[in-house]
C-alpha cells in the first residue's frame, strides 16, 4: 500500500535541505495522523522517499513523494489532511493511493526528465530567443564536470536537453534529463549558453526554479501518478 | 503564499544562499506564532545570546514565548545570535539583527528580553544590542529605545551586565512575569519617561533595576551595593511557582527546520533540585523541588507530541530520576507510545543501578554511551561537596550498564574543589581504571557482541558560584589546575580510557564574571569591543583580551574570585534566592568537617529557608515520601 503524492516546496521554503524537507513531512504526517509505515529494526522510521533532492536555494512546482502505508487511504483525503499539517510553502498538490506497490520502480528510478525554468538576467534575458535557438541547433554542447578526487571529465549535454522555450519577458524553459541516466544541471545550461555568448551573466541557484519532473515512456513524458506509470512494473 | 516579510528582509533575502545554515535566520516553523505587527499594540522580542541550535533547544525561552503571545494584544517574536557570516552580512548591508517572525530590527521593539544562561554570553548579548541597532548602555537609551530586560539561570548575579541591562526579573517567568510586562507598557503606553518608568518597575516584585542602586568599594574590595534613594526596596526576591501542576506549560512547541541541539519534545517532570551538591549554583536557587503530577505529564506528552509530530520524547529536570513517580511515568509512557514508534530518552542520569534499571526500560535502541557525573575521585572528598555518592555505588551502576549492552562510558569530575588533595587525582584516575576493567570483564564472559569497552574521563575546573555554599571559597589558580590535568594526564594513559578537558583558562574568566561585581561591565565592554562575541564557542575566545582588560581597568583578579571572609558584603547580596546565607555558610562549614546534609524530602528540614517551616505547602507532601520509602 502506497500513497504517491504530488508537492510543491515554495520560494520562502527554499532555504531548506532536502533532508529537512523530509523531516518535515515525517513530522508532518505524525501531527496528522495518517496511516505512514515504519520502517523496522532499531531505529524505526517512516518509510517515505522523495523525488531527486532540490538543491538549498531552489525551489520547486512538481515534485514527488511516495509512504508506504499500513492501512488504505483516499488520496483526496490524504492531501487534505497532510496539507493542514504542513508549514506554509509546502503543500501536497495531488494525491493517489496505489493498493498494491509491489514491483513498482521507486520515483527517483523512475523520474528521468525535468523542466526548469530560469529567471533569465543581462544578456540572455535581452537575446534570450536567439541564444536558445543556437544553443538548440547545436550538435555537441560540451561541459566540464569536475569529479571528486579524479580529474574533470567533459561532458556532452546536448542529447540530454530536449525543448528549449521562452515563458515570459524574462523567463525561459528548459526540458532536461535527470537522475542515473544523465542528468543536466541548470547552471550547466547557463555555461552553455555562456560559450555562445560570453555576456551571459552568471546565474545563482536563485534564478532557477525545478517546475516539473517527469517520466519520459518512450512516445511522451507523463506524470508518475499516471496509469500508464503504474502499469508498468 | 510567502508571508509578508519587512523591508529589511527582503533586502538581504537573496544573499543568504551565501550563508552557513540559512534556516537559522528565515523562520517560518511549524507552530510559529505570527502576527500582525500594525495591528499589534505592544511587541517584545525575546533573544538568546547564542545561535539558533542552541537557542531554540532551550525550554525557558520556549515557555516565555508561549506564554506571552497568549495575549491578544501583544506579541512576541525570536531572536538568536547570528554566526560571524551572518554578522558580516548584516554589516555590508547595514541592516539590523531582526526577530525572525516579522522580520523587524530590535530597535523596533517596545521591549527585548534576554536570557542568561552562562557567563560567557554576555559579550554576546551587547554584541546583539549592537547590531540590532539600541544602544548597548543603559543610560544612552531614549524614549524611543525598547527597553532591555533580563532573566535566567545566572541573573543570580547581575551585577558584571548591571549597566546594560534596564531590568532584571528575578525568578520563574511563570510566576510574576507577565504581569511586570503588563505594568511596563501600560506605562510606556501613557508616555512616561524612562527613568520614572524604571522606578515604577522597581517596586513590582522580582525586578531589579541597577541604575537604581549605586556600587561601593574600598580599593578593591566590594563593601556594598545601596540603593539611589530611601524609596527603592533593599531586597528582590526571587519569583517562583507554587505549584508545577497549576503554571503555564505550553504544548504546541516550534518545531525547527534544522537539526538543533536538542531536538525532541520535552516535558519538565519536576523543577528544582534538594539534593543539596554544594558546588551547584541550580540545586540551590530553584528550590524547593516540585514535581508535576503523573497524570500532567502524561497529558502534556500526548498534547506536545501531537502537536509537533516528534517522535522522541524527553524527560527533563535537574534530577529527572528523582521524581517521586518516576517508575510509574516511565512505565505508563512507554506502554502508551510503545506502538506509535515514539523513544523516549532520560537526559540525567544519577549515579546508581535504579537509574540504569529506568534508561534501560526506556531505551529500546540501545545507545552506545552512558554518562555518569561522580564529580570527585574519592569517598571523602564528594562527602565535602555533598555528592552523596560512593565508589560503590559507581562501580554497581556502570556493572549493570556494560551488563545492558552500553559500551562506552563517559565520567564527568570537577578539578580544583575545596581540600582536593592528590588522593582525590588520584582517585579518579583508579575510578576509570577500575570502570574500565570492570566493563572489559564483562565483556570477555558475556556470549553476545559488545563492541570495545570505553572510557571517557571529562574534567572541568570548579567555579565557586553565588548562592552557593563554595561562594566564599577562593578558585585554584591557573597554574594548579594545568598541573592537576598533567598528573591525571600521566595517571591515565592506558589504552581504553580518553581524557579529555575543558580549558581551564577559559573556567577562569567563567569564575570571573559569575563572581564579578560591576566593575567587571568594563571589562566585559572592552573584550566586546575588541570583537569578542561567541565566546561559548572554541573558536571565538581571546583569552587574553580578558586578562588584557582587567589591566586595563586595574581589577585585582583575587579581588574577585579570591578567599572572602563570611562577614563580608558579596555583590548579589542584595537578591534573596531562598537559601538564606547562614545556611550556606553552615553548609560551607560543614564541608570542611565532610559532614554531609541529605535531601530534605527524606529526611529532617536542613532549615535552608526556602520553605518557612518543615511540611509547607512548598514541601512534597508527606504521602509522596511514603511512596518513595516503600
Amino acid at each position: 500500500m502506497l500513497i504517491r503524492a504530488k508537492f510543491a516546496r515554495d520560494y520562502n521554503l527554499r532555504y531548506i535541505s532536502h533532508l529537512e524537507i523530509m523531516d518535515t513531512f515525517r513530522k508532518g504526517i505524525r501531527r496528522a495522523g495518517l496511516p505512514g509505515a515504519y520502517s523496522q529494526g532499531f531505529n524505526p522510521t517512516l518509510n517515505l522517499s522523495l523525488s531527486q533532492p532540490l538543491p538549498v536555494g531552489m525551489a520547486g512546482g512538481g515534485e514527488y513523494l511516495d509512504l508506504e502505508l499500513t492501512k488504505p487511504i483516499n488520496g483526496e483525503s490524504f492531501k487534505a489532511r497532510l496539507n493542514s499539517f504542513l508549514p506554509e510553502g509546502l503543500k501536497i498538490l495531488a494525491a493517489r493511493y496505489i493498493p498494491d506497490h509491489s514491483g513498482l520502480k521507486s520515483l527517483q528510478a523512475l523520474l528521468n526528465r525535468a523542466e526548469y525554468h530560469i529567471r533569465a538576467r543581462g544578456k540572455l534575458k535581452q537575446q534570450k530567443k536567439e541564444l536558445i535557438e543556437d544553443l538548440m541547433a547545436k550538435d555537441k554542447i560540451i561541459v566540464i564536470r569536475k569529479r571528486r578526487n579524479k580529474s574533470d571529465r567533459e561532458y556532452d549535454i546536448r542529447p540530454l536537453i530536449f525543448d528549449a522555450k521562452v515563458l515570459a519577458e524574462y523567463k525561459i524553459s528548459f526540458l532536461v534529463s535527470t537522475g542515473s541516466s544523465g542528468n543536466v544541471r541548470p547552471e550547466e545550461i547557463i555555461k552553455a549558453l555562456q560559450s555562445l555568448e560570453s555576456d551571459v551573466p552568471d546565474h545563482s541557484v536563485l534564478d532557477f526554479y525545478r517546475s516539473e519532473l517527469f517520466v519520459d515512456m518512450g512516445d511522451k513524458i507523463i506524470s508518475p501518478l499516471k496509469d500508464q506509470v503504474l502499469e508498468e512494473r | 503564499m510567502v508571508l509578508f516579510l519587512a523591508e529589511v528582509f527582503s533586502q538581504i533575502d537573496d544573499y543568504l544562499i551565501n550563508i552557513d545554515s540559512p534556516e537559522r535566520y528565515i523562520g517560518q516553523e511549524w507552530n510559529q506564532i505570527f502576527k500582525d505587527w500594525d495591528r499589534t499594540d505592544y511587541r517584545i522580542c525575546i533573544g538568546f545570546p547564542d545561535i539558533y541550535e542552541i537557542g531554540m533547544s532551550h525550554l525557558g525561552l520556549k515557555i516565555i514565548y508561549h506564554m506571552l503571545n497568549e495575549e491578544d494584544d501583544l506579541l512576541c517574536e525570536r531572536v538568536f545570535a547570528p554566526w560571524t557570516d551572518m554578522e558580516q552580512l548584516l554589516k555590508e548591508k547595514d541592516i539590523g539583527l531582526f526577530s525572525l517572525e516579522n522580520k523587524r530590527e530590535l530597535k523596533d521593539f517596545d521591549l527585548l528580553g534576554f536570557t542568561l544562561q552562562y557567563e560567557m554570553s554576555y559579550t554576546t548579548i551587547l554584541n546583539m544590542l549592537s547590531l540590532g541597532k539600541v544602544p548597548v548602555y543603559s543610560s544612552e537609551r531614549s524614549k524611543a529605545d525598547p527597553f532591555v530586560m533580563a532573566g535566567g539561570s545566572t541573573v543570580f548575579n547581575p551585577e558584571p551586565i548591571a549597566p546594560f541591562i534596564d531590568f532584571f526579573y528575578i525568578g520563574e517567568a511563570e510566576e510574576n512575569l507577565f504581569n511586570v510586562i503588563n505594568s511596563l507598557k501600560n506605562w510606556q503606553e501613557k508616555g512616561f519617561n524612562r527613568d520614572v518608568i524604571l522606578e515604577k518597575l522597581s517596586q513590582l516584585s522580582g525586578v531589579y533595576v541597577p541604575s537604581l542602586y549605586e556600587a561601593q568599594y574600598d580599593e578593591q574590595k566590594f563593601i556594598g551595593l545601596k540603593p539611589i534613594n530611601d524609596d527603592i526596596k533593599t531586597e528582590i526576591n526571587r519569583q517562583r511557582v507554587k505549584d508545577l501542576n497549576n503554571a503555564y506549560c505550553p504544548t504546541d512547541y516550534i518545531v525547527p527546520y534544522m537539526d538543533i541541539v536538542h531536538n525532541r519534545a520535552v516535558i519538565e517532570v519536576s523543577r528544582g533540585c534538594q539534593r543539596g551538591c554544594r558546588f551547584c549554583a541550580a540545586g540551590m536557587t530553584y528550590r524547593p523541588a516540585r514535581e508535576r503530577s503523573v497524570e500532567k505529564i502524561i497529558e502534556l506528552a500526548d498534547q506536545t507530541l501531537a502537536s509537533t509530530g516528534y517522535d522522541e520524547l524527553a524527560l527533563a529536570s535537574l534530577s529527572t530520576v528523582d521524581h517521586t513517580k518516576i517508575k510509574e511515568i516511565l512505565d505508563q509512557l512507554t506502554k502508551r507510545y510503545h506502538s506509535s514508534n515514539i523513544s523516549i530518552s532520560l537526559p540525567s542520569l544519577r549515579v546508581d543501578e535504579f537509574s540504569v534499571e529506568m534508561a534501560k526500560n526506556v531505551q529500546k535502541i540501545r545507545r552506545s554511551g552512558l554518562t555518569f557525573a561522580p564529580e570527585a575521585g574519592t569517598d571523602k572528598l564528594r562527602q565535602r561537596i555533598n555528592k552523596g555518592i560512593k565508589e560503590e555505588d559507581l562501580y554497581k551502576s556502570v556493572k549493570a550498564a556494560f551488563s545492558y549492552g552500553w559500551h562506552r562510558i563517559k565520567l564527568y569530575f570537577m578539578l580544583g574543589l575545596p581540600g582536593e588533595t592528590e588522593e582525590d587525582l588520584l582517585g579518579i584516575a583508579n575510578m576509570a581504571k577500575k570502570v574500565l576493567e570492570i566493563g572489559q570483564e564483562i565483556r570477555k564472559n558475556t556470549d553476545r557482541r559488545m563492541k570495545k569497552i570505553e572510557v571517557q574521563v571529562n574534567v572541568t575546573t570548579f567555579i565557586p558560584k553565588p548562592f552557593t555554599p563554595f561562594q566564599w571559597v577562593k578558585m585554584a589558580s591557573l597554574s594548579e589546575i594545568k598541573d592537576k590535568i598533567n598528573f591525571l594526564q600521566k595517571h591515565l594513559r592506558k589504552k581504553g580510557i580518553n581524557f579529555d578537558w575543558n580549558d581551564p583558562e577559559v573556567s577562569r574568566l567563567e569564575g570571573l564574571v559569575a563572581r564579578g561585581d560591576r566593575r567587571m561591565s568594563d571589562v566585559i565592554y572592552h573584550v566586546w569591543k575588541q570583537g569578542s562575541r561567541l565566546e561559548g564557542w572554541n573558536e571565538h575566545i581571546y583569552p587574553e583580551r580578558w586578562f588584557e582588560a582587567l589591566g586595563k581597568y586595574n581589577i585585582e583578579i583575587e579581588s574577585i574570585i579570591g578567599e572572602k571572609s563570611s562577614d563580608q558584603p558579596l555583590p548579589w547580596d542584595h537578591l534573596v534566592a531562598g537559601v538564606n546565607r547562614t545556611f550556606l555558610y553552615e553548609e560551607y562549614k560543614k564541608s570542611l568537617l565532610s559532614e554531609e546534609t541529605p535531601d530534605c524530602r527524606w529526611n529532617y528540614c536542613s532549615d535552608c529557608g526556602v520553605c518557612y517551616k518543615p511540611y509547607s505547602d512548598l514541601c512534597l507532601e508527606s504521602s509522596q515520601v511514603i511512596d518513595n520509602v516503600n
